[in-house]
């Protein structure tokens, strides 16, 4: 008896891991090459703020708890909001938006409520950082008249509109910070300008071709500078890696949008780790002083899953985009769906308000929620391809994360080497087929440590007070 | 004597009962592919007709549209192998580390003639002396052309025996301007590997030597490139990189279908995409030369993973799979070019009737046959992409020259290969 409560409480007292019997992977980490500094995690407002931001009061705050909260949800710190461009001809009625133009220069600033509500609640709940990002300009700027696009797939934004787009997106900014609060910090005028957006596709877009990008680019930011507020420009939210240099290479060999944004925004669709050491390598060279983010990505498949399989594909996708990439910042796309896809951190369904949990939620909970914005990337090399690891110092805390991803069926057990000898408490948070972000561990540093198999864990050693 | 032959009797029926329980036991197979959903319909469909000859095997298809190679790759490295994987170019980065099965005892086993059933196709898939893939599809790269722009233009249609003079004549005349903007492209290529890579073989230049040295920065790969890069920026006869993100596309094929240029390379498949295309009149020939001509086959094979657990049943799938049956429903369905020669040489395939609408000259795939290069399928061949791509992704935006780009590529394979 006295045997069979030993074994029981074996689980509780010892870190994950001990006393594996398979060879112990190990992952040194190089804290001397120190890498990008992280802006934050995010994840966008477009197609579900506009809806559950009318449920009733304890579901809607449960999913910005869930969202923004650092402590019981993921903590993201980066918020985007839709500038919609009023589009009501769509079938879903979840991709049509609200403008609160109503006439040239005349706002309506009770319109888009749901979504002004989640913007609120996300800002109470945490979020520090507040990119606003319009997919088209109002219909009455557009060549089809529609913020869907051009039935050709062609350019939409009339030729003589570029200044009254730029007015219109600093009008509403300038109300969102001084009206509402909001700390927008951001503008992204442009989204995805590569592809041949039209009315077909269901959703608000607009092509552009870089001549009219370089355009719409000067006349905001010489709008911006005229208005005082203290914003930049995010641009230009490419498509995809493997041809943002183009349009890089247009923007930045223009003296005044070099001079004035400081980071390039281009989205992980359609791209391979190749595209993104190529695109990361081409800015190195030549324009070293510009940062990347990522700011938009889902996996691009049909049907749900709720768990670990698409939850470790975006694991891997964020580990590349951090380290292979080189991204400042990380930012999700839609953060609530409806659909039958492998969207989302949390789903729902078209009618009610249910809200269905996913490991993809807590996964990249793995990141958002200890990594904090500021934290430097240092270099990890790992002696076994399947467990990857990122590691970041916070030079606030004096913490040290690593983010371990273990792609295997298989438990498999970890060294973690090259920490300096502080004395240190660490905390493992685990996602698994078992866990959703649980701490799993609070103690002293171990020798090895165990990862369950297909999890995400996350390892924070901490600088004792006084130590 | 007699109760001794009566008791191998019975233990033999015995044994044959319980061999011949197992054989039928219920096998699940997992195969991996790629491609388009008309595509994984057709595989389907070959699977349906594979599970009537083998009812007691399931193949569930595991569809992989992109970053097929790094899936597989995590897969394996996962534990989580498919027992069969749709294999191409990449094929020798798996079997070199062991991840695949070498065929050959099964090929033998089954009395598997690969010259017979595939021509010299299977070379491809050997290496280190082992089969490690049936061929499954195939077919190389063709032009395409739009048969109205060169009538009004009065340019004669392509041949086998056009040279670059040929083509950049043709190019320049199927040009069409409006000012400075062209309304009408001669020719669209752009950065995948198969378009350069046939310009430089056409030049007698190569990737790598005989040896397996790197051989690219010499006088005939700099000239190709130039050339290519010189119909970009000199003469203006294709678009540039950013002219294709300008209108809204990043692959030639859809400006064809659209009647925005006059002369594509591409393969098989492009036929099915066209042939209900309203309004638009186009053949197809070989691909031209120069000091030699020059294209690249496409294709794939089927490969068992050496951690299946079900080799032999693997096999008889794959091999059903490559077979006369099978292979005619690729066929019947406007996929693909077959591997299966049988097929490649029966009338259904030459008469075009199943996958184009129109009178097209089919004898383009056979006079292509003896133009196709031996391409440098080594085990690094993905990384060796890679690091091309690196640097002729920047040369194709003309950022850097040509001298340049292959100075850096002949420097990064050097380092790759070493």
């Amino acid at each position: 008896m006295k045997l069979l409560i030993w074994f029981l409480l074996i689980p509780l007292i010892v870190p994950p891991s001990h006393g594996q019997a398979q060879n112990v992977i190990t992952i040194t980490l190089h804290s001397a090459e120190t890498r990008q500094t992280i802006e934050g995690f995010g994840a966008s407002g477009a197609w579900w703020a506009q809806v559950i931001g009318g449920w009733s009061d304890e579901n809607r705050q449960r999913i910005i708890g869930l969202l923004f909260n650092p402590t019981t949800g993921i903590g993201l710190t980066i918020y985007r909001y839709n500038i919609g461009g009023g589009e009501h001809e769509l079938v879903d009625p979840w991709r049509m938006t609200e403008t609160f133009e109503t006439d040239v220069g005349v706002y309506d600033w009770t319109r888009d409520a749901n979504a002004m509500w989640v913007l609120h609640a996300a800002h109470d709940a945490g979020v520090s950082d507040v990119v606003v990002f319009a997919n088209s300009a109002p219909g009455r700027m557009t060549i089809s008249g529609r913020a869907a696009g051009n039935p050709g797939g062609t350019s939409n934004l009339l030729p003589d509109m570029h200044n009254d787009f730029a007015q219109y997106l600093v009008d509403i900014t300038r109300h969102l910070i001084e009206g509402e609060g909001i700390p927008v910090r951001w503008i992204s005028p442009i989204n995805e300008p590569q592809w041949d957006w039209q009315p077909s596709k269901g959703q608000e877009g607009t092509h552009y071709t870089t001549d009219e990008i370089v355009s719409v680019l000067l006349a905001l930011q010489n709008t911006i500078d005229q208005s005082g507020l203290d914003v930049e420009i995010s641009a230009i939210d490419a498509g995809e890696w493997g041809s943002a240099a183009i349009y890089a290479r247009r923007i930045y060999d223009e003296p005044v949008l070099a001079a004035a944004l400081d980071h390039f925004a281009v989205h992980s669709y359609w791209s391979s780790p190749d595209d993104k050491a190529q695109f990361a390598d081409f800015m190195a060279r030549h324009y070293p002083g510009v940062s990347l983010w990522m700011s938009e990505w889902t996996e691009m498949q049909q049907g749900r899953d709720y768990g670990m399989d698409s939850a470790l594909f975006m694991a891997n996708v964020i580990h590349d985009d951090l380290t292979i990439g080189g991204v400042t910042s990380w930012q999700y796309w839609i953060a609530v769906s409806k659909y039958n896809f492998r969207d989302g951190l949390i789903y729902t369904r078209e009618y009610g308000e249910q809200i269905e949990l996913t490991k993809r939620l807590w996964v990249l909970g793995n990141y958002s929620r200890y990594i904090q914005p500021g934290s430097v990337r240092l270099d990890v090399t790992s002696d076994n391809e399947l467990v990857r690891t990122s590691a970041y110092h916070d030079p606030g805390s004096g913490s040290v994360t690593f983010v371990v991803i273990n792609n295997s069926a298989d438990r498999q057990s970890i060294m973690l080497a090259g920490l300096d000898s502080g004395v240190r408490t660490l905390d493992i948070y685990e996602t698994s087929e078992a866990n959703d972000l649980t701490r799993i561990y609070s103690g002293t540093p171990q020798a090895d440590y165990g990862l369950a198999p297909s999890s995400v864990t996350t390892f924070v050693f901490q600088v004792l007070q006084g130590g | 004597m007699r109760l001794r032959m009566i008791s191998l009797f019975v233990i033999s029926l015995f044994l044959f009962s319980v061999i011949g329980v197992a054989a039928q036991e219920p096998v699940t197979l997992r195969m991996s592919v790629w491609g388009s959903l008309s595509d994984q319909e057709a595989y389907q469909a070959r699977l349906d007709l594979a599970a009537q000859q083998f009812p007691n095997i399931t193949v569930e298809l595991l569809y992989t549209p992109d970053d097929y190679d790094q899936r597989i790759q995590t897969m394996m490295a996962g534990g989580d192998a498919p027992d069969i994987v749709q294999m191409a170019e990449a094929i020798h980065g798996f079997s070199s580390r062991g991840q695949l099965l070498a065929l050959d005892d099964l090929i033998s086993g089954a009395s598997l003639d690969m010259e017979a059933r595939f021509g010299t196709n299977h070379l491809q898939y050997q290496y280190e002396g082992s089969q490690y893939a049936l061929p499954d599809r195939g077919g190389a790269m063709i032009v395409y052309y739009n048969t109205d722009m060169f009538d009004a233009a009065g340019v004669d249609y392509p041949t086998a025996e056009w040279t670059w003079e040929d083509f950049l004549a043709a190019a320049q005349a199927l040009t069409l301007r409006d000012g400075d903007a062209v309304t009408q492209y001669g020719f669209a290529a752009g950065g995948w590997w198969p378009w350069w890579m046939s310009f430089i073989y056409q030049n007698g230049g190569a990737v790598l030597d005989e040896t397996g040295a790197p051989a690219f920065n010499t006088p005939e790969v700099a000239e190709a490139l130039q050339l290519y890069n010189d119909l970009v920026y000199t003469y203006g006869v294709a678009p540039s990189p950013e002219d294709y993100a300008n209108l809204g596309t990043n692959s030639p094929d859809p400006l064809f279908a659209q009647g925005k240029v006059a002369i594509i390379m591409t393969g098989f498949w492009n036929i099915a995409s066209l042939r209900d295309v309203p309004d638009l009149n186009w053949d197809i020939a070989p691909v031209w030369g120069n000091v030699e001509r020059g294209t690249v086959a496409f294709g794939s094979g089927l490969a068992i993973t050496s951690s299946s657990a079900h080799p032999e049943e693997a096999f008889q799938i794959i091999n059903f799979l490559t077979d006369e049956a099978a292979q005619t429903v690729i066929v019947e369905r406007g996929q693909d070019a077959p591997a299966n020669v049988a097929v490649l040489s029966g009338e259904l395939f030459l008469s075009g009737e199943t996958f184009a609408n129109r009178d097209i000259y089919m004898e383009t795939f056979a006079e292509s046959a003896d133009a196709i290069i031996a391409l440098p399928l080594i085990p690094q061949w993905n990384e060796m992409q890679s690091v091309m791509s690196a640097t002729l992704d920047e040369y194709f935006l003309n950022a850097i020259d040509t001298q340049t780009a292959i100075d850096q590529i002949q420097a990064d394979l050097e380092d790759l290969l070493q």
